[in-house]
């Protein structure tokens, strides 16, 4: 099922409360924007993906804290999951993980086609890496640890790509 | 591989002290050389100096005894020409005596006559006088220019041994006018009257020129001695007559002998013979130049053959010996130079693997600690409430923030190892590239003052290499350039066509300059004179890249005067 976010430009809509642990809150809006209820507000959907729990459970704060929808999976089959049910437009992609791993989900979220942006953010810094990743779509490719100012900018960035010449609904 | 003309005098190539390879000491290779050019010289040189010897000695005997044989001959013909002189002399003597016409009675006159009649029969070495002399001694006739009558010989040594022998020949000496004269006396055994002795005075004079020395060459010679070694006949080279003989009385022998003497002209050979009942030993001297002159000729081409063969011999061992040293010093050199690159690019890339690996396991902790020091400094900041010292709760988290970005900057360097393992070609005009990369740097270059002088030789060839990887080696040179400098110091950056094949590019600075026992560390990882600052990887990163792209990265440097870094790039991708 290929969910489209729908994009209010110019509009500012409250974001939902945040859960009291900050995270997952993104299944709410989900769930709403599912129903046909408008989202929260004029900001990306974010789904982080890593193997460090630690890691993305505070990002995922922080960008919650910044009023970004975040959902986070902590492997490649998780992270398919959510964006084959629920949807997002911007994926924040660790490469090295157990299991699936970053290179194989980049292959499969485009191969779905699915509406989503991928930014790769990983302390890996093979060149030939980041070649297959850009060469596989990537929107952009981070190295840990990033600033947050970065990692933002670059949300924006394949937000404003994503949505390129779209009008409004 | 250029041949290194003075290795790691200033000019570094990055390479271990550790050698596999032995030492390269200009000692070692002298010592090389002395032994082969030894050993070589030994077994050419010394065969034929034996071979030579060898001829040498075999020629000289055998043209020795072809010397010797004619002059044993000469010698003997001669001995038996002055053997028979004295024996016709003796004979003619007992002739008168038997003739009975010498008695002791002297009144007649007989004896006068008989003189007479020897003299006009013996034209050469004639009698001069006649005398008889009784067992008594006393002289009682003479004939002769003298007034010896009635004289005494009683008790004089001639006498006593004539008496005993029966006949007796005197040595020489200087007589009547004063020429050279011998006795011969002869004691006869009387029918009637008794015993007694006819003494003879015999003219010497012409003994040398009419029987020694006849048919001789001018430079042989020929005479007598006695058995003191006075001379009893003149000599061409040895004296007068009665003057002593400079050569030594030979042994005795019944025949006639050769030896070798030495004089004062050199070798000669002599020929002796005693000559029988006289006090008289003949010489002949005959000098080798003029018997072996065809030894001498060859002998001397013997040595002349032989020193030209040495002397080429030497030359062509010298010569060939010192350039198989040297070269088997430069393919020692060379694979030494190999050995080393091998083992430090084995360490780099080692290093490099390692570097990556903890990189990637310190990037993932240090990104939580990043991002939990900045969801704490969130809390802070994006919340309304306050917080009890919220300054410098900021203050501490922004430490932490900084420290992780120190962290990050050195694992991302150390990434950079594993980075430049591929490499993306493309045709890259160097001067464009340094150009941009200046422009990175032209803030602080303007800032502190600092002059960039920028030349391009003429007609340089663009090169086929990485950009990215490119613009990172200058980076880090430049870096490096302006690290050293003081403020308004003076950059070189020249770009140099060295052949067909090979660009190479100068950043030189006038800065503090690399001591030498730190030139041998400079591209090693970790390596920093600046700890705490530097990461001591900017050098190794880049001599990596360059390694990496094909090309070759120097330094020279002088403490005081600068350092200048040259990168030499291949024209053509060598991938």
């Amino acid at each position: 099922m290929l969910f489209q976010v729908p994009y209010i430009r110019g509009r500012l809509i409250p974001c939902a409360p945040l859960t009291p642990s900050g995270d997952r809150n993104i299944l709410a809006t989900m769930e709403k924007m599912r129903e046909g209820i408008p989202r929260a507000c004029g900001r990306p959907v974010v789904l982080l993906v890593d193997d460090e729990k630690d890691f993305v459970d505070t990002l995922s704060k922080r960008l919650a804290a910044r009023d970004y929808q975040v959902a986070v999976a902590y492997d490649g089959e998780e992270a398919l999951e959510i964006v084959a049910r629920d949807g997002c437009e911007i994926m924040i992609l660790d490469l090295k993980m157990p299991g699936m791993n970053g290179i194989e989900v980049l292959q499969r979220v485009k191969e779905e086609q699915y509406a989503v942006e991928v930014i790769i953010l990983t302390g890996h810094g093979a060149a030939a890496e980041e070649r297959a990743a850009r060469a596989l779509g990537a929107f952009d490719y981070l190295h840990k640890p990033a600033d947050i100012t970065t990692l933002i900018d670059a949300m924006h960035r394949a937000y404003d790509q994503l949505h390129k010449g779209r009008s409004t609904p | 591989m250029e041949a290194p003309t003075n290795p790691l005098k200033y000019e570094h190539r990055p390479t271990g002290r550790r050698a596999a390879a032995p030492s390269l000491a200009p000692r070692r290779y002298r010592r090389l050389f002395r032994r082969v050019a030894f050993s070589t010289a030994g077994v050419t040189i010394l065969p034929l100096l034996i071979m030579t010897g060898i001829n040498y000695y075999q020629y000289q005997r055998a043209i020795g005894a072809e010397t010797r044989h004619p002059i044993a001959s000469h010698t003997t013909n001669t001995q038996r020409a002055v053997e028979s002189f004295l024996k016709e002399r003796e004979s003619a003597l007992r002739f008168i005596v038997n003739q009975s016409t010498v008695t002791l009675d002297c009144s007649n006159g007989q004896l006068a006559k008989n003189l007479k009649s020897l003299r006009t029969s013996l034209s050469i070495g004639s009698f001069v006088d006649l005398g008889v002399i009784d067992t008594g001694g006393r002289q009682r006739c003479y004939a002769g220019p003298f007034k010896l009558q009635g004289k005494s010989y009683k008790g004089q040594d001639w006498f006593n041994q004539v008496n005993q022998r029966g006949v007796y020949i005197s040595d020489v000496f200087l007589g009547f006018r004063k020429s050279p004269h011998f006795v011969i006396a002869i004691r006869h055994e009387g029918t009637g009257g008794g015993a007694f002795i006819l003494r003879a005075t015999v003219d010497s004079r012409e003994l040398s020129e009419q029987i020694l020395t006849i048919g001789l060459r001018p430079s042989a010679d020929a005479f007598l001695i006695n058995r003191k070694g006075v001379l009893q006949s003149r000599s061409r080279n040895y004296g007068k007559v009665l003057s002593q003989c400079p050569l030594k009385v030979p042994h005795f022998s019944k025949s006639a002998q050769v030896v070798e003497r030495t004089d004062r002209k050199g070798e000669i050979y002599v020929g002796y013979a005693y000559i029988e009942n006289s006090p008289f030993i003949l010489m002949l001297i005959r000098r080798p130049e003029e018997l072996m002159g065809g030894w001498i000729s060859l002998r001397s081409e013997l040595l002349v053959f032989l020193g030209i063969s040495v002397i080429l011999i030497l030359m062509v061992i010298y010569f060939v010996s010192g350039n198989m040293v040297r070269r088997i010093r430069e393919a020692d050199v060379a694979r030494a130079q190999v050995f080393h690159k091998m083992e430090y690019n084995n360490k780099l890339a080692s290093v490099g693997r390692l570097a990556a690996g903890v990189a990637h396991e310190i990037n993932n902790p240090l990104a939580i600690i990043n991002e939990k020091a900045g969801l704490l400094q969130d809390r802070i900041t994006l919340s309304d409430d306050d917080f009890p010292q919220e300054k410098k709760l900021l203050a501490t988290i922004d430490s932490i923030l900084k420290s992780v970005l120190r962290c990050s900057t050195i694992t991302h360097r150390l990434l950079g190892f594993a980075k430049h393992m591929d490499m993306q070609f493309e045709t890259i005009e160097l001067d464009s590239l340094l150009k941009e990369v200046l422009g990175f740097l032209d803030k602080e270059a303007t800032f502190r003052n600092i002059k960039v002088d920028f030349s391009v030789d003429d007609n340089t060839p663009s090169v086929e290499s990485d950009r990215g990887q490119l613009q990172q080696v200058f980076l880090n040179l430049i870096n490096n350039a302006f690290a050293a400098m003081e403020d308004g110091g003076q950059l070189e950056i020249a770009i140099e066509r060295v052949d067909d094949t090979t660009v190479a590019v100068h950043v030189k600075d006038d800065g503090m300059g690399i001591p030498t026992e730190n030139l041998e560390r400079i591209f090693e990882p970790f390596f920093t004179t600046k700890p705490g600052i530097g990461t001591g990887l900017g050098l190794s990163v880049t001599y990596g890249i360059v390694e990496k792209l094909g090309g070759d990265l120097r330094v020279k440097s002088e403490v005081g005067k600068g350092t200048r870094f040259i990168v030499k790039l291949p024209v053509t991708n060598p991938a």
